[in-house]
């Protein structure tokens, strides 16, 4: 057996440099808080002196303009997914070790590219299109693979005698051994695999538990662990979290973007199409939103989808700064004659999502919404706010129709209920302080109307059903 | 119209009263309320600063104590104190709630309020219709005559179903209706504060609690006449019956000190006579001068004037229980000012020593209690808290409490994390401000830091955290203020439990007890007594005569120890040991036990940022004139040439020359002491400068004697607390000079204490040619002990610095010891020790003697079957070629021990390298002042201290002894990845010489050498 192991040591760093700017002229760190961890720093960073392991406050004071971005573990097994579905047209054998790296078996697709150079030339072309940064290592066994690629070895080997010369002068701190065993074995010099390799596994059995001398067969090559190879989803779901908050929807297009291109690879590598996209906006404080963007013939390319996505974008009001941005499929098809089909009872249901797409494109989501109370005591919020987001019982004295923007009270109106105070607001900008009051004015309708200081008018904010 | 607020929550609510106790009372005052209840939850932590306030600002306001308490779901209420009887009520309930639970909550039982006889109950029905029945018939049933509903109107939304329920209920049960408002906030504005609190209780952000959060500010004191627009007359004059029947104050407690302590046939006051007597034959046995006795006299009438008494006596039967354990202790702060203290042999300063002032001590003008504070060795402390629990048992006995509060760091991330703020840009913000940068304030550091300034958020983060900065967060427990009483302690304040098994604590701080003119014993515990006392029983077994503190105070000054204060060499001693002090030594040059007073008090950032280090050092080299600007100045500043060093001495300045009384000048004192929490002393400028210049003191000076006042805030030193610490410098140095062994193995043994670690004193004892003997399986005992080469001296380390050696593996090896010593190790493997045991001695290399490689004695303990009986005698398997070379050597020494003995990193490293153009610590003396060097060593300490603007102090270890090493800020800021990394360091400097002949290296260049020696890890002290 032959592995390749690539170890994509900064693919939270790869990931967002291409669309965010900063990552390439500023100094960056990946860090972990929960460790106090920094993990990932890029080229300038390095040259402040910053080193992957260091805790926060030696990396800050090493550099004063330090850029920090929280790692999160999930987005890198995200992406991972993403790199494990291009390269596997390429090879079919492939292991996940989330959150960062992919092990290949190589030997099986040896013949069908005429040799291990040509195979690892076409790996690199898809590597580097991916634009990620790697270290790599043959071995006989994942494990081998992997002690050679974390030891920075990269270098393509097939030889026994070669691997084995490689493993023996790795340091142990690159194998899998725990902390604690590492510690053990150097506490009687033993620092590196061939120190190591060179003790009888019954004196090593006496004084080391199982599973380290399991381990070390892996290693050696003589005996194979069981692995689960990747097989690319059914359908498409990906998500994706820039560093920063985006609050300038302009600025979600080259997010969008992204995820449109995954979304034609996996489309395209399944001859298939679809005609109706969901777009999720995820958001610190509130709730997510979705939007649905349908197509009137089923797509399949980046560039089909764009235009429709940028519409939608641009008549987007964020309210919130979005931290994340997901992208499913709802449904596809095969690519044939009958996609094409528009006779067919298909139609209405396109024709449903085509205008609604078109609908929501045109007019913005927000438009499109129907009745809800949130968890904020600002009744105007309602307003402004999509319909999922945070829902909780209405309050009693809560009106069934909110004004989008409150009407000022021209007709007399008798006072029935209130006042209710309402003092709050004062963090997000859009703070409040008014007296509330039920009133029915001479044509019977019961209004929610204030007075808010220091104007003098009366202002209906809704109306009771 | 009058109306009393019987619900009123304060910031002792943790994170839900957003006010203070004194905002609360000073507004309630001024919107004319007659009274205002503290009812804070399960608690009365805030009443006492309530009740102080009033007092202070003379407020016309009564303060009624109360607390609220949540029995179950949907049951809440306030007790409310009618008197006394009722107030020993309300801490029996709250002493039992809190007993019931972990530390910070509490749990009621039905029982606590069914047996209420006296409080007054306010029901605060929660609108549940089910639930208010069950209850409103309970409360009808237990206490139908001494309980009202509370109704709040809060505009809600809800005012109108809550008045009409209420008065169903009122109705139906037959109490009567009061208004309250459950006041959490003295003023509107603190609403966002409120707000950010609650986030923080439920660890959310101010936008995610939505409807739980208060929509309105209407829980706030409230004006009268809005109040009557709100509320039914009658209502609110409900409020006024209550105000007349809660006739308790706080001032009624009275506190009794342990009666059981005078013998029958005694009062208390002829009892202390007597005891003072009999120590006045012991202290003086050369008889009384007529100014000791009659200042003796005056303390006694004054002690009986103000009843104290029984606080003496309790003091002196738990330094008599020390004195019988043969436990060291001595007594420290003001009380060093008494000599009765004196007689009673609770303190070791004597008297005609220092300059007593008795006043400070205690003042009948200001009616407070004494502070006295008594260190005892810090492993034998627990004794003496044994045994105050058991003579006087834990209903009577219980530690003070101390207010933690949020200081900027906390404050910081916690209200930026209810903003929303990310946490790790919070952590990057706090990780880059520079709080010691006093030209730009952390308010303006924040733009450095990507966070914009003008951005409502940020405003709104700065703003909120000036705000709770100083607010109370929760209760911890004293370091070791006592308070014993003589009846149940719960009669007169709660207890709750503290984190510690066992302990109890009051809900009230010492500024509380002090403003209530209760008394506490402080036990505290100081490492170096244990040090001295360790010290004395190693001289002890040698001599005849014993050695004790005053056997060394009677012996005189010694010329010859004073000469090695004066060359700095006092690693180790008591106080005067630090890197600041060590560079003052050659310059102060003391001479006597005054001077060593005057050198503790002035290393101190008072003295230090007052400016009178200076002046202090060239009028005693005679290099400036000594002057006084009168007769009365010279009187207080006579003994310092003229500027002020200590804490009472700027007090007794304001007396002499601002015109200050002895009360006034007390409550200065106490302003200084929390001028960086509450600024009160600014209170006192104007007094002062104009007291001054109307005594005929120039503007300047008397500018400059209020600058020093604020130096001194905080962080001065009072003469008396530093006579205390002198004598126990002294008698370190003295046995460092003449028992270095003695000093070395006490040390040693008292560790983890001091400045330095057992490598750096190790260290030191061998530059004093100690010859110390490594851990040893046949040799070594538990503690480090003297061992005898002939009739020389040398310190042989124990066992207990082997690292991960547990205290059983320990106590086996030495029981199972065999006369002849163990001979192999598989006679070691036999002992029922762990493997973990086994190991961590192998790497230690306490094997050597029966076995050269510490790398294959650690292997073949890893051998769990040698263990077995069955494989005793198995031979070893050849198998293991792994030996260690010196380096590695020196590198599982320090990983096993902290330390080695024979090897210093950088001697290895000059065997390895060629190291000839580098200087080493011994040579630098010989170097030509501002001399180029090239100096290279551990880093052992970073220190950049507040008053050194910019300047960082590194200590540099080679082989041959300590470098000091100045690096300037613009040096550090340019080299910084050697400045913070290096382990091993590199400096090309200036050597700098002081008339006094104190070197220091001026860093040029840094050049971070560690990884010469990679996995080392010396301990270093950073930036503390």
């Amino acid at each position: 057996m032959l592995w390749l192991y690539l170890d994509f040591y900064q693919l939270t760093l790869d990931m967002l440099a291409p669309i965010q700017t900063e990552l390439r002229v500023q100094p960056c760190i990946i860090y972990r808080a929960d460790t106090n961890q920094v993990l990932q720093c890029n080229a300038l960073a390095h040259a402040a002196g910053i080193e992957s392991g260091m805790g926060m406050a030696q990396a800050a004071s090493l550099s004063g303009e330090l850029n920090i971005i929280d790692y999160k573990e999930q987005r890198e097994a995200n992406h991972l997914t993403v790199l494990a579905s291009a390269l596997y047209p390429l090879i079919g054998d492939i292991v996940l070790a989330p959150p960062n790296s992919l092990a290949l078996r190589l030997d099986p697709s040896i013949k069908y590219y005429e040799g291990l150079q040509p195979l690892w030339q076409t790996i690199i072309n898809e590597l580097t299109r991916q634009k990620v940064t790697y270290r790599f290592a043959t071995g006989w066994s994942i494990e081998s693979a992997k002690v050679l690629a974390k030891a920075k070895t990269n270098t393509i080997i097939a030889k026994r005698t070669d691997i084995h010369h490689a493993l023996q002068q790795c340091h142990l701190k690159h194998t899998d051994l725990s902390t604690k065993q590492i510690t053990s074995l150097s506490r009687v010099g033993i620092h590196n695999i061939k120190s190591l390799l060179a003790l009888p596994a019954t004196e090593l059995g006496k004084r080391f538990d199982n599973a380290l001398i399991s381990y070390l067969t892996a290693l050696r090559g003589e005996v194979f662990p069981h692995c689960s190879y990747f097989h690319p989803e059914e359908t498409f779901s990906a998500t994706i979290e820039p560093a920063y908050e985006i609050s300038q929807t302009q600025h979600l297009i080259p997010w969008v973007n992204r995820l449109l291109n995954q979304l034609a690879t996996f489309l395209r590598l399944r001859n298939q199409l679809t005609a109706s996209l969901t777009l999720t906006l995820y958001f610190r404080e509130t709730e997510k939103q979705i939007y649905q963007v349908g197509s009137a013939c089923p797509l399949s390319k980046a560039s089909n989808w764009e235009p429709l996505f940028v519409l939608l974008i641009e008549k987007l009001t964020l309210s919130h700064p979005v931290t994340a941005i997901g992208l499913c499929t709802n449904a596809t098809e095969e690519i044939s004659d009958q996609s094409s089909d528009f006779f067919s009872d298909r139609v209405h249901y396109f024709a449903k999502m085509q205008l609604l797409g078109r609908l929501q494109a045109k007019l913005g989501a927000s438009n499109i919404c129907q009745p809800a109370s949130i968890n904020d005591h600002r009744l105007g919020q309602l307003a402004h706010t999509q319909a999922s987001a945070m829902l909780s019982e209405p309050c009693a004295w809560q009106p069934l129709f909110i004004a989008s923007q409150p009407v000022l009270l021209t007709q007399p109106s008798h006072i029935q209920f209130g006042p209710v105070r309402l003092q709050t607001g004062w963090w997000d900008g859009e703070s409040v302080k008014r007296d509330y009051f039920i009133t029915q004015t001479a044509r019977g309708e019961y209004a929610l109307v204030y007075k808010s200081p220091p104007a003098e008018q009366w202002y209906i904010e809704g109306w009771y059903g | 119209m009058v109306y009393s607020e019987l619900y009123c929550q304060s910031n002792f609510s943790f994170l839900n009263g957003a006010s203070d106790p004194e905002e609360l009372v000073n507004t309630a005052a001024f919107l004319n309320y007659q009274a205002l209840a503290i009812t804070d939850e399960c608690s009365v932590a805030g009443v006492v600063r309530a009740h102080a306030e009033i007092k202070r600002n003379r407020l016309p306001l009564k303060l009624i104590i109360g607390a609220a308490f949540t029995l179950a779901e949907n049951f809440s209420f306030l007790l409310l104190c009618s008197n006394k009887r009722a107030y020993s009520e309300l801490c029996r309930i709250i002493t039992n709630a809190r007993s019931r639970s972990a530390k910070g909550e509490y749990q009621l039982a039905e029982w606590d309020i069914k047996s209420v006889r006296h409080c007054i109950i306010i029901w605060l029905p929660s609108l549940h219709k089910d639930t208010d029945h069950h209850w409103g018939t309970w409360l009808q049933r237990y206490h139908s005559q001494r309980c009202w509903i509370g109704a709040q109107r809060l505009l809600d939304g809800v005012d109108h179903q809550r008045f009409t329920l209420l008065t169903e209920y009122s109705e139906t049960f037959s109490f009567s209706l009061c208004a309250c408002t459950g006041v959490l906030m003295h003023h509107a504005k603190r609403l966002p504060l409120q707000h950010v609190m609650h986030a923080m209780r439920l660890h959310t952000t101010v936008a995610q609690i939505g409807k739980a959060a208060l929509s309105n500010a209407e829980r706030t004191l409230r004006p009268l006449n809005k109040l009557k627009k709100l509320y039914p007359a009658g209502w609110l004059e409900e409020t006024s019956k209550i105000y007349q029947l809660c006739q308790f104050s706080l001032d009624e407690l009275k506190y009794q000190y342990p009666q059981e302590l005078v013998p029958a046939g005694y009062t208390a006051t002829s009892y202390l006579r007597e005891c003072v007597e009999k120590g006045i034959k012991k202290r003086f046995p050369e008889g009384l001068s007529v100014e000791v006795r009659e200042t003796i006299e005056k303390e006694l009438k004054l002690v009986k004037e103000q009843a104290y008494e029984y606080f003496f006596l309790t003091l002196y039967d738990i330094v008599q229980f020390a004195q019988r354990q043969g436990i060291l202790y001595q007594g420290r702060g003001s009380a060093a000012n008494s000599v009765v203290c004196y007689c009673l042999e609770i303190t070791a300063v004597d008297p005609r020593q220092i300059s007593v002032l008795f006043e400070r001590f205690i003042s009948k003008e200001r009616d407070e209690p004494p502070d006295i504070d008594v260190d005892f060795e810090h492993e034998k402390r627990e004794q003496i808290i044994q045994y105050i629990y058991q003579k006087y048992g834990r209903q009577r006995t219980a530690l003070a409490a101390t207010v933690i509060t949020f200081r900027f760091r906390s404050a910081f991330r916690e209200v930026g994390k209810a903003l929303g703020f990310a946490e790790s840009q919070l952590s990057y913000v706090l990780k880059n401000i520079n709080r010691r940068d006093k030209a730009l304030p952390w308010q303006s550091q924040l733009s450095q830091c990507g966070m914009d300034p003008s951005q409502a958020k940020v405003k709104q983060l700065i703003a909120l955290v000036e705000q709770i900065v100083g607010s109370p967060r929760h209760l911890s427990q004293h370091v070791g203020g006592f308070v014993i009483s003589n009846g149940p302690l719960h009669d007169l304040v709660p207890t709750e439990n503290t984190a510690m098994p066992e302990r109890t604590v009051i809900q009230w701080d010492k500024d509380d007890l002090e403003s209530l003119a209760l008394l506490k014993v402080d036990i505290l515990a100081l490492g170096m007594l244990t040090a001295i006392q360790k010290s004395f029983d190693l001289l002890n077994k040698q001599f005849p005569h014993s050695v004790d503190i005053p056997f060394i105070t009677r012996l005189g000054d010694d010329k010859q120890v004073y000469d090695m204060v004066c060359k700095a060499d006092t690693v180790g001693v008591f106080q005067i040991e630090s890197r600041a002090q060590m560079t003052m030594l050659p310059r102060l040059r003391p001479r006597c036990y005054y001077d060593l007073v005057v050198q503790i008090a002035i290393v101190r950032p008072g003295p230090i940022q007052g400016e009178m280090v200076h002046p202090y050092l060239r009028r005693r080299h005679q290099l400036e004139p000594v002057i006084y600007p009168s007769k009365e100045v010279e009187s207080v500043l006579g003994r310092t040439m003229g500027v002020p060093i200590f804490q009472e001495q700027v007090i007794q300045l304001a007396m002499v020359a601002a015109g200050f009384s002895g009360g006034e000048a007390d409550q200065l004192r106490r302003a200084m002491a929390s001028w960086k929490k509450n600024g009160r002393l600014y209170e006192f400028q104007e007094k002062v400068i104009t007291g001054m210049t109307k005594r005929g003191y120039d503007k300047h000076y008397a500018n400059q004697i209020f600058e020093q006042i604020k130096g001194f805030g905080g962080y001065g030193f009072p003469e008396a607390h530093s006579a205390s610490f002198a004598v126990l410098a002294y008698v370190s140095c003295w046995l460092k000079y003449y028992f270095p062994v003695e000093f070395y193995v006490g040390l040693l043994n008292s560790w983890p204490m001091g400045f330095y670690t057992p490598s750096q004193l190790v260290r030191d004892a061998q530059q004093h040619h100690i010859k110390v003997l490594p851990i040893c399986i046949n040799a070594s005992a538990i503690a480090h002990e003297i061992a005898y080469m002939g009739t020389e001296k040398a310190i042989r380390l124990g066992l207990t610095l082997v690292k991960g050696l547990s205290d059983k593996g320990k106590q086996c090896i030495i029981e199972r010891r065999p006369a002849p010593g163990y001979q192999s190790l598989a006679q070691i493997q036999q002992l029922p020790l762990i493997r973990s045991d086994l190991e961590a001695l192998a790497s230690a290399n306490a094997f050597h003697q029966i076995a050269d490689n510490r790398y294959q004695s650690r292997w073949e303990m890893m051998d769990e079957q040698k263990s077995l009986p069955l494989f005793t005698n198995e031979p070893t398997q050849q198998n293991f070629h792994f030996a260690p070379t010196s380096i590695e050597n020196l590198l599982e020494d320090y990983a096993a021990t902290g330390l080695s003995v024979e090897h210093h990193p950088i001697a290895l490293l000059a065997k390895q390298r060629s190291l000839d153009r580098f200087s080493w610590s011994n040579d630098l003396i010989n170097k030509a002042n501002k001399s180029f060097v090239r100096i290279i060593g551990c880093v052992t300490g970073r220190q950049a201290p507040g008053t050194a603007s910019g300047v960082t102090f590194m200590t540099l270890e080679d082989h041959t002894g300590n470098i000091n090493v100045v690096v300037w800020q613009s040096t550090a800021r340019h080299q910084q990845q050697p400045y913070l990394k290096a382990n091993i360091l590199q400096v090309d400097g200036i050597l700098e010489r002081s008339p006094e002949g104190v070197i220091h290296v001026i860093a040029g260049k840094l050049t971070d050498r560690s990884d010469w020696l990679t996995k080392l890890s010396v301990p270093s002290r950073d930036f503390h």
